[in-house]
């Protein structure tokens, strides 16, 4: 058993025993499931199907309109009452749909690759296509639009957000294949974003932080200023907490190359203290702005981010 | 200090590898690819001064480790305090001269000196070498052998009668370790009473010279009186039939009060008398028959019992019968004056010795009457007297007259003669020998080492004795001095009848033989053959040795320890450096100091214990440091608390 293994949350081997719930298995056990659209699916059914057992249940939306079928549709949205009088299928689009523009933003740069326990753990950039995946599922359900737009130190692909289930098809056939490379700059994506998005929306970044934070906690706030809502997933390796190695090492920057040779056993001490120091400083700057920061271990089942999202899509109403 | 193991010392280069690997370490880490390096910068550069003090820190601890281990198998021992020394090779000069036999309080000095050399052999490692040189018997040579045969030869040495010279012994030790010591420690163990006698000369060294390390007693010399010198019928040949004196000359501690002396003749107390020490008493000698006669003159027991008898010999002789040639008037008062004293007997025929200035009627005497001839009055009678010598079968002439004033060389073999150095001499006919080989006896010589007085034998049998200036006032100053009747008495007595020039000598000295001696008769009464010899050596026992003709005895010779060594006194450690300037001298006394001080190169403590304790107390000091910081990275888990 490995080090991730042993740190396992006993509550979460308590629920993958107890049921097959897809959001509540560990991130090593939904690689074994199959590829991004089977996980993510069933990510977010086994998430909605918790949420009819909690407090949580129910979207509390309200009728707009109809729309026209189209294939990938949940069959549960088309109205039956208007297929009995026009003989075509309608689904029903709730106010609240429509409202809502959601904006995935995944780093995919190459520290995004990087994971601790090779072949066991999952990378980070695979548990960010799967969390952005099940996001916009729930987005999509929701009768919500989502884009997605992933960058490193510059944007890669750009999905203008739209509903529908053909769209998050598409975002998944963009997520598959991407490949993470290249060095972080979100704050320069993040200012390119605020300027394609002319109405304000949710934009959920996704990444692993591993960046100027000023530079991008300015661009965070700009977004704050433009009217969005935002949520930022701060993705961790639970190897990144805890400094790897005995002895000395020469620590290598997959972005930079950049080496940084030290006693491992000297540092560690300070390593967790400056890890705990700035993942404490995310908080404190972010939470004052509204800015709904999470941090998400990579060993953590989905759900705890899938929660993180419904809180704060339930108060945005 | 020191190093057993001087070659293991050659670990401590293994010290830099501490050292490099604190340089090298850095740059030759495992390679991890790591994303998390922003925290990684912060982090290390929030602990870099004190990672990289401790870093340093270890690397002394490391290097002081690796340091000591290399120290302690080298072994290292300290210089002093210990039992045991590297291998040395030591010469004992054990001073056996005869004060060592003084008794201070219940104990000889020599036993003192002797017990000092054999704590020094009790501590004699299986490679060490040992000399002992008995500086009282300078002919021994140095005796060789490890410390139990050197410690046997200490046990059995025993005082002699001899004087010391210390001096010359250092320079042989010395010699003898140079020779001899073979790649080992070297040093001179001194054991002497540093009696002030035994340093006569200076004997310096540089700084090449082994150390000498000497015990000496540390006390004061013991009062002591010894009779110094005997003389007797003041120094002229005691003639039969007459009473004469023995001098006797005491010798001793200044303040002592009157001495007793006594003389001692064939067994018998003769006379006796008392004296203090610096004074001459007289005693009286009866009048004794032709021959040898042998005798002691003794003082009171004292510390030094050595010196406190003296032996002489001396030969009583018949008066000469004395012929005058010719008209030589100083030479005719003297005889007269010696004839009235019975010391001669004027003769005209038949005469036992012919005086002839000029060599008057040289060849009409036989082989019975010994020729003194002197030179002519005048040097027109050269050539004449060249002849009438040539004539007698002598092997000499002499040369045209020299002017000028001539003295008498300063080293005469006894005391009369010596007292020739006030003379003056204003005529010298210089004696030439004709002879290819002479191996006639030089009596006198003057200070330029020319022949004054030469004795041989004729070719025609019989002794002749020639004298290079006349004996007249215009010649020389002798005929108006005190001289000249104890130069007449010897010139018809011993010169004459080819005596012995002296009947002493010291302890271990060599001496001519009288041709036809066939044994010496040893104080203990042992015989030594020496027929044939033309040498002889004393023994060191002091006595009266007795040379043979067949049973006769011939001659006797008074063998005392040298007068010197009755004076005890003894030498500071100024006194001693201006005698042995350059020498490295450790000067002890008590028996304390004389353990720590011998072995030089002492192979005290060894210090690997302490050394390895060090060790012990720098590996946990380095196993302390190491995880100190381990303890630190393993500390709680901060960043769960905080990020939670």
């Amino acid at each position: 058993m490995n080090m991730h293994q042993a740190d396992r949350p006993s509550s979460a081997r308590a629920a993958t025993g107890r049921s097959q719930r897809a959001d509540l298995l560990e991130p090593h056990e939904l690689v074994a499931l199959g590829g991004l659209e089977f996980v993510a699916r069933h990510v977010v059914e086994g998430f909605i199907a918790g949420l009819h057992r909690s407090p949580h249940r129910g979207f509390s939306v309200e009728f707009a309109e109809h729309r026209m079928y189209q294939p990938g549709d949940d069959l549960r949205y088309v109205d039956w009452r208007m297929y009995g009088r026009s003989d075509r299928y309608y689904i029903k689009q709730f106010e609240e749909e429509t409202n809502l523009r959601g904006y995935l933003l995944l780093d995919v740069s190459a520290s995004m690759a990087w994971t601790s326990d090779e072949g066991v753990l999952p990378s980070k950039l695979w548990y960010a296509k799967q969390l952005s995946a099940s996001l916009a599922l729930m987005l999509v359900r929701q009768g919500d639009a989502v884009g997605l737009l992933t960058f490193d130190d510059a944007i890669r692909s750009h999905i203008v957000p739209r509903g529908g289930r053909r769209h998050w098809h598409e975002l998944l056939r963009t997520l598959a294949p991407i490949e993470a490379s290249g060095r972080t700059d979100p704050g320069s994506a993040l200012r390119d974003l605020a300027g394609r998005l002319r109405r304000r929306g949710l934009v959920i970044l996704i990444s692993d932080l591993l960046v100027d934070p000023e530079a991008t906690r300015l661009a965070l706030r700009y977004l704050r200023h433009r009217g969005h809502e935002v949520l930022v997933f701060h993705l961790m390796d639970p190897g990144e907490r805890e400094l790897p190695g005995v002895g000395e090492v020469r620590f290598v920057d997959p972005e930079t190359d950049e080496e940084l040779p030290v006693s491992a056993a000297d540092v560690r001490r300070e390593y967790r203290e400056a890890v705990a120091h700035a993942l404490g400083e995310w908080r404190r700057e972010l939470a004052p702005q509204g800015i709904e920061y999470v941090l998400v271990g990579t060993e953590e089942p989905m759900a705890h981010a899938l929660r993180a999202y419904l809180h704060k899509r339930e108060r945005l109403g | 200090m020191g190093l057993l193991n001087p070659l293991l010392l050659l670990l401590a280069g293994a010290a830099a590898v501490p050292l490099l690997l604190h340089l090298l370490q850095r740059h030759q880490g495992r390679r991890v690819i790591f994303p998390a390096l922003r925290y990684l910068r912060r982090a290390e550069k929030e602990s870099a001064r004190r990672i990289r003090l401790r870093q340093i820190l270890l690397m002394l601890l490391r290097i002081a480790a690796v340091l000591l281990l290399a120290f302690a198998a080298a072994r290292p021992y300290l210089g002093f305090g210990g039992a045991g020394h590297s291998p040395t090779a030591v010469v004992i000069v054990l001073d056996n001269s005869m004060s060592s036999a003084a008794l201070e309080g219940e104990q000889r000095v020599i036993d003192a000196l002797k017990a000092r050399a054999l704590e020094a052999l009790d501590e004699a490692g299986v490679d060490d070498r040992f000399w002992l040189l008995r500086a009282g018997q300078a002919d021994e040579p140095a005796l060789m052998g490890d410390a139990a045969v050197t410690a046997v030869r200490v046990r059995e040495t025993e005082p002699s009668a001899g004087a010391a010279d210390i001096g010359a012994a250092l320079a042989h030790a010395r010699a003898i370790l140079a020779a001899g010591a073979e790649g080992r420690a070297a040093e001179i163990h001194l054991l002497t009473d540093l009696q002030a006698t035994g340093f006569s000369a200076r004997a310096s060294a540089d700084t090449s010279a082994p150390p000498v390390i000497i015990w000496h007693p540390g006390t004061d010399a013991p009062a002591n009186r010894a009779v110094s010198a005997v003389e007797v019928g003041g120094g002229m040949s005691p003639i039969a039939g007459q009473r004469t004196t023995v001098a006797a000359t005491v010798a001793g501690t200044p303040a002592a009060g009157p001495i007793d002396i006594r003389l001692t003749i064939d067994n018998r107390l003769t006379a006796a008398a008392a004296a203090r020490p610096g004074e001459t008493a007289l005693l009286s000698l009866p009048a004794r028959g032709a021959g040898v006669i042998t005798g002691t003159v003794e003082v009171d027991a004292d510390a030094l019992h050595a010196d406190d008898r003296r032996f002489f010999a001396a030969r009583v002789l018949p008066p000469p019968a004395v012929q005058l040639t010719g008209t030589a008037e100083f030479i005719a008062d003297g005889l007269e004056v010696l004839a009235e004293a019975g010391r001669v007997r004027r003769v005209t025929a038949g005469a036992d010795v012919a005086i002839l200035p000029g060599a008057q009627g040289a060849n009409g005497y036989d082989a019975e009457t010994t020729l003194v001839i002197l030179p002519p009055a005048a040097a027109t009678e050269l050539s004449a007297v060249n002849r009438r010598m040539a004539g007698a079968g002598i092997p000499w002439r002499y040369e045209a007259p020299t002017t000028g004033e001539a003295r008498f060389a300063a080293e005469q073999p006894d005391a009369l003669l010596r007292g020739l150095a006030d003379a003056r001499i204003r005529q010298l006919y210089p004696l030439v020998s004709t002879a290819d080989a002479n191996t006639d006896t030089v009596l006198v010589r003057l200070a330029d080492e020319s022949t004054w007085a030469v004795r041989g034998t004729r070719s025609v049998g019989g002794t002749y004795v020639l004298l290079a200036s006349p004996l007249t006032d215009e010649a020389s100053s002798l005929p108006t001095s005190a001289l000249m009747l104890p130069l007449l008495d010897r010139l018809t007595g011993a010169w004459s009848l080819a005596l012995p020039p002296r009947m002493d000598a010291v302890p271990g000295e060599e001496i001519a033989l009288t041709p036809g001696t066939s044994a010496v008769e040893r104080p203990d009464g042992t015989h030594d053959d020496v027929a044939g010899a033309t040498s002889y050596r004393f023994g060191a026992e002091p006595g009266i040795y007795r040379m043979l003709h067949d049973d006769s005895v011939r001659s006797a010779f008074a063998v005392n320890p040298p007068a010197a060594e009755s004076e005890l006194a003894r030498l500071n450690q100024d006194e001693l450096d201006t005698y042995l300037p350059g020498w490295r001298l450790h000067l002890t006394t008590g028996d304390g100091a004389w353990r720590r001080a011998a072995y030089r190169e002492r192979l005290g403590r060894e210090l690997w214990r302490p050394l390895l304790l060090a060790l012990l107390v720098v590996l946990t000091v380095e196993t302390l440091v190491a995880a100190a910081g381990n303890a630190r990275s393993a500390g709680t888990h901060a960043v769960e608390a905080d990020a939670g």
